[in-house]
């Protein structure tokens, strides 16, 4: 579908997750992933979201990805179709690479011929060769890598979700796939770029987010809001390293 | 560009396809790690086979005429049952990384176990035919077969739907299912005809759907006998009523089950 730039595609208001881990038949241990989000995204606009580890960048992007719903606030999704860039965990171990793209893309709503049109793109832009028709166990985790970025980058879902995965691969491969990604977030893809990293966000966002202990703190113009969030980290240390 | 399009008509669609490559693929990964390869899906039952027959047929002689057919429909029918369910239970379960990164409707997993045992199934049907043409005498009624076939796949479909379910939120489960499958062995009549049942537990028996499904797929094919249609038909209501129970179920928790294990 094409969208038109600065439409709004997903509006999340005060959403808040709580996931309820049982320990054991009769306990229940709640804990609040988020508590009080609220943010919007526009077609066309890479939206970087900074916030300490644990703080539930990661959740935000299940929400954002319709994975999961929220037990409080509302998100509506006005069409986009979203997809999250690190496939390559869901993929099937002994089914091989080829079978693996098609599955993929499959779920990510491409029909049989879309698939097909693109599916030598993402071969060749992987760099598997022979590889592409064996089980991926024989792979190696940079091949695995590979592929797993090269289904996400062709496949061009209206929202791509990137969570801290700017390279994939070995070095040859991660200069490829990071310098492609820059590209495309600076392009007209909406992305939504969830890191720890404040440089990341500053230098690659039109807009930035920042969570912390599952409540938005501030949003805006990137400089601004990794400012306060670095300021902010200096001032209240934690005791988790924030890698 | 393709359009992820989440409207119920279309999701079906997409569940089927990624349904059929991800069987299709699972069958070709069993097999490449073989040398005979696409021989073994006729090679396997034949085998099986050949265990019950060389055992009860050949060393013990128990039972008398007839015995090996008579166990070979049991046998058959109720590894189908086993190896479905056993295959279901975890199959909402092992897919929590998949369903971390991509939304996928969950009955699409217990849908690719049981489709995946009905085709080995069938190969297991054809031998099962085979051998019975060779030491049986065919008769019109064998024409129910498939009718019996298709309510036993019912009744698998719905308990398979119902355990993937319920499994990721009770992981004990997987821990009682099997048992209560062998269980299911014994009770369901493979070894032993509903006559050698005292007479005030046969109700109980029929209670059963499995012993009683054995015991139709015995009759049509060995006694020339026709099916109960009645029963049959309790039968497939029963299971729709599980399958519809168990389907709205995953469709309720669709989005609970990526949060287990977090």
């Amino acid at each position: 579908m094409a969208w038109e730039h600065g439409q709004c595609l997903i509006r999340a208001q005060n959403i808040a997750v709580i996931y309820n881990r049982a320990t054991s038949l009769f306990r229940r241990d709640p804990f609040s992933a988020l508590k009080d989000v609220s943010m919007e995204l526009y077609a066309g606009e890479s939206l970087g979201v900074v916030g300490r580890n644990g703080v539930g960048k990661t959740t935000l992007l299940k929400v954002l990805a319709d994975i999961i719903r929220p037990d409080r606030g509302t998100v509506e999704n006005f069409g986009a179709t979203t997809a999250m860039l690190s496939m390559q965990a869901g993929f099937d171990q002994f089914a091989t690479g080829r079978t693996n793209i098609l599955l993929s893309a499959l779920l990510l709503g491409y029909s049989e011929d879309e698939i097909k049109e693109h599916i030598n793109d993402i071969i060749d832009y992987a760099e598997l060769g022979d590889f592409i028709d064996q089980p991926l166990v024989g792979y190696s985790a940079g091949m695995r890598a590979r592929l797993g970025f090269s289904v996400c980058y062709f496949l061009e879902p209206d929202v791509l979700l990137i969570d801290e995965a700017l390279g994939a691969g070995d070095i040859e491969f991660r200069r490829k796939s990071a310098e492609a990604m820059q590209a495309k977030i600076r392009s007209d893809q909406t992305v939504v770029l969830v890191s720890h990293e404040a440089n990341t966000i500053r230098e690659l966002c039109d807009r930035a987010v920042w969570i912390e202990e599952g409540v938005t703190r501030m949003t805006g113009d990137p400089a601004a809001v990794v400012e306060a969030y670095e300021n902010f980290v200096k001032v209240n240390p934690r005791g988790k390293p924030s890698v | 560009m393709g359009i992820f399009d989440q409207k119920k008509n279309n999701q079906f669609r997409i569940v089927a396809r990624y349904v059929y490559y991800r069987v299709k693929s699972e069958l070709t990964a069993e097999t490449a790690r073989t040398y005979l390869s696409y021989v073994w899906w006729l090679l396997e039952p034949i085998l099986t086979i050949a265990v019950f027959y060389v055992v009860f047929g050949m060393l013990f002689e128990r039972g008398g005429e007839g015995f090996v057919s008579f166990l070979l429909l049991g046998v058959t029918a109720w590894f189908w049952f086993q190896h479905s369910i056993s295959k279901s239970v975890t199959s909402i379960r092992k897919e929590a990384r998949l369903m971390s990164q991509v939304y996928v409707p969950k009955y699409t997993f217990p849908l690719c176990a049981v489709t995946f045992m009905l085709f080995k199934h069938l190969f297991v049907v054809l031998v099962l035919v085979g051998m019975l043409l060779v030491i049986e005498t065919p008769s019109v009624t064998w024409f129910f077969y498939p009718l019996i076939f298709l309510v036993q796949l019912i009744l698998i479909l719905a308990l398979s739907v119902l355990v993937a379910a319920i499994v990721p939120f009770i992981p004990d489960l997987t821990l009682v299912v099997p048992p209560l499958l062998r269980l299911s062995l014994f009770l369901s009549g493979v070894f032993y005809s509903q006559e050698m049942i005292p007479a005030g537990y046969v109700h109980y028996f029929r209670y059963n759907p499995l012993a009683g499904l054995i015991m139709e797929y015995r009759k049509v094919m060995l006694y020339g006998q026709m099916p109960d249609f009645v029963y049959l038909i309790k039968i497939v209501l029963i299971s729709s009523l599980i399958l519809a129970f168990g389907l709205w179920l995953l469709a309720k928790l669709d989005r609970i089950y990526p949060r287990l294990n977090n």
